[in-house]
């Protein structure tokens, strides 16, 4: 479910309980540093969730060539219109779900900028479902993200649909291909 | 002399120690439940806690916002994205939710939970036969009481988008209307409804007693979804609805006839405020008070993705002139706001730390209530 969540308690709160407060200004300032050129607000940061992974959280790569960043981190590429839990740090990964949950057939769809090549690539963000939330990594980004008039492009509606349980429990990022220009 | 003034000394301590004997704690009766009134306050406020860590159990808290005591007065159950609408005329809560026969697994049962208001306690289960209830992060737009609180609509999506219609007398459920293409719940004409649809238009429909559509519009594209798109959050004042675009535009439309009437739009922003990207954002960030005054959350810096993470700065705008009255900077930013219907209106602010802080209309800062200690009261309720 891609559901626009606690934006800051996920991040400062959470990040503040695990860390000290010099560490989450050390991350802070990488965020800022990373986008100096787009100012962000605060909360803007926050609810992105933290860059470079999550307190208390291990690193992972995708294993593929040409797939950088980590896929337990909200910066991730393939998260830029996320909402919800990342799979990946739930025991699944940015393209499965955690053991004993069920892949919702339909979903949303985001575009996102591989910064390895510069394409952009079709992204179908299909939630896991049939256990309750996992908790973890928390993150919502909303990049061309539109209202639920349009629910093919938006991640505030429940897709655990088609499931045999419409409980949400993570989403995931499956590469679908590359997007063409119109 | 002395041994006398010693006696009497002596005599009116004992008294006071009897006195203080005589006022211990009087046994207390058990059970014992809080009741409220029929009729709530008009500075109560319903706060929805979607609780996204465990959706299974949200809530919806009443709370006292002009309160430094007392201030939380309970609250009701509300699982799954559920849905609120407080009844004007029945002294009634209704909750849209949804159960499973073993918390995440089993049956599921969509419901339509009716709440007395004094109690809290509820006084009737509707079952949606189809189990098709709407989830999605909760909205004030996916249930409205329409045609002076004659019917409740309640969204459905499967993915495919309807309104059931339940009749609030009865309490039974006299039909269902499809809106293809097209969702949400905005009041609109005597007696239904208007959706916002993917293709940037709109859809409205009236329907009679058995529930079944007489009068359907289909209004064609009027804003580009993928350049600029209205927010599906909109502000009623009276009977015209105030939609704000990403981009800061206003698209007033008048929803008191059976065919909605697309007033001029009009903007949050100069075109030096432009340049610097101020824009509307949150989840339900914008609100009206008693002054017809449009509250909205602004954030400057906005670009592609930053419509939901809520603002800085609340500014306040005459919805007749289009003037901005007030700009209110915050003591914490805001994701969503209300204002309540009180003879001196507050300012509710859900603030991006997910507790609320109450100003007044003039932005003075007045106190900071907390919801629960992990609770996401992402959508506020004034009381009617």
């Amino acid at each position: 479910m891609k559901f626009l969540e606690k934006l800051i308690e996920k991040s400062s709160r959470k990040v503040a309980q695990n860390t000290s407060r010099r560490h989450l200004l050390t991350q802070l300032s990488k965020v800022m540093i990373g986008v100096a050129a787009v100012p962000l607000l605060p909360v803007a940061r926050a609810s992105e969730g933290p860059t470079n992974g999550y307190p208390g959280v291990g690193k992972q790569t995708s294993g593929l060539d040409g797939d950088p960043g980590d896929p337990t981190s909200c910066d991730y590429w393939r998260y830029c219109a996320i909402d919800g839990f990342l799979c990946s740090c739930c025991g699944g990964s940015a393209t499965s779900c955690p053991p004993g949950t069920e892949m919702s057939p339909i979903t949303w769809i985001g575009t996102c900028l591989n910064p390895a090549d510069g394409k952009n690539y079709i992204i179908s963000y299909n939630d896991c479902c049939g256990k309750t939330s996992c908790g973890r990594c928390l993150c919502n980004r909303n990049e061309n993200d539109k209202p639920m008039y349009r629910p093919q492009a938006n991640n505030d509606i429940n897709w655990c649909l088609g499931t045999s349980s419409s409980v949400y429990t993570c989403s995931t990022g499956v590469l679908l291909g590359v997007a063409v220009d119109e | 002399m002395n041994n006398r003034l010693l006696k009497i000394v002596s005599a009116l301590a004992f008294a006071s120690l009897s006195l203080l004997v005589n006022a211990e704690l009087k046994p207390e009766p058990i059970p014992s439940v809080t009741q409220l009134p029929a009729d709530y306050p008009d500075s109560w406020i319903f706060a929805h806690d979607a609780n996204f860590h465990a959706l299974i159990s949200g809530k919806v808290a009443i709370i006292d916002v002009a309160a430094d005591t007392n201030e939380y007065k309970g609250f009701v159950d509300a699982a799954m994205m559920a849905s609120f609408v407080e009844s004007e005329k029945r002294s009634k809560l209704y909750v849209g939710e949804t159960f499973y026969s073993r918390g995440t697994q089993g049956d599921k049962t969509d419901v339509l939970s009716i709440y007395d208001k004094s109690t809290l306690l509820k006084t009737k289960e509707i079952i949606l036969p189809k189990a098709n209830r709407g989830q999605m992060v909760s909205s004030k737009y996916m249930m409205q009481l329409v045609n002076d609180e004659k019917y409740l609509l309640l969204l459905a999506f499967t993915p495919a988008s309807s309104v059931i219609v339940i009749d609030t007398k009865t309490e039974e459920i006299i039909s269902e209307i499809p809106i293809p293409g097209c969702n949400l719940i905005y009041p609109a004409g005597k007696s239904g409804f208007a959706s916002l649809c993917g293709n940037g238009g709109l859809k409205s429909v009236q329907f009679d007693e058995k529930g079944e559509v007489i009068v359907r519009y289909d209004i064609d594209s009027f804003f580009s979804v993928d350049d600029d798109p209205l927010f599906d959050k909109p502000v009623y004042i009276g009977s015209t609805a105030y939609f704000m675009s990403y981009k800061s535009r206003v698209q007033p439309i008048d929803m008191s006839k059976d065919r909605p009437i697309l007033l001029p739009a009009w903007s949050l922003v100069t075109d030096e405020e432009m340049k610097e990207n101020w824009r509307p954002g949150g989840w339900h960030f914008a609100a009206s008070d008693n002054k017809r005054l449009l509250y909205v959350v602004m954030h400057k810096n906005g670009y592609n993705g930053s419509h939901k993470f809520g603002g800085e700065e609340v500014w306040v705008f005459n919805t007749t002139t289009h003037k901005r009255v007030k700009r209110i900077i915050l003591k914490n930013n805001a994701f969503s706001i209300e204002v309540t219907k009180s003879k001196t209106p507050l300012l509710v602010v859900n603030n991006v730390s997910m507790t609320l802080d109450v100003y007044s209309v003039d932005g003075e800062f007045q106190r900071n209530i907390t919801v629960s200690d992990t609770a996401m009261p992402i959508v506020l309720h004034s009381g009617k």
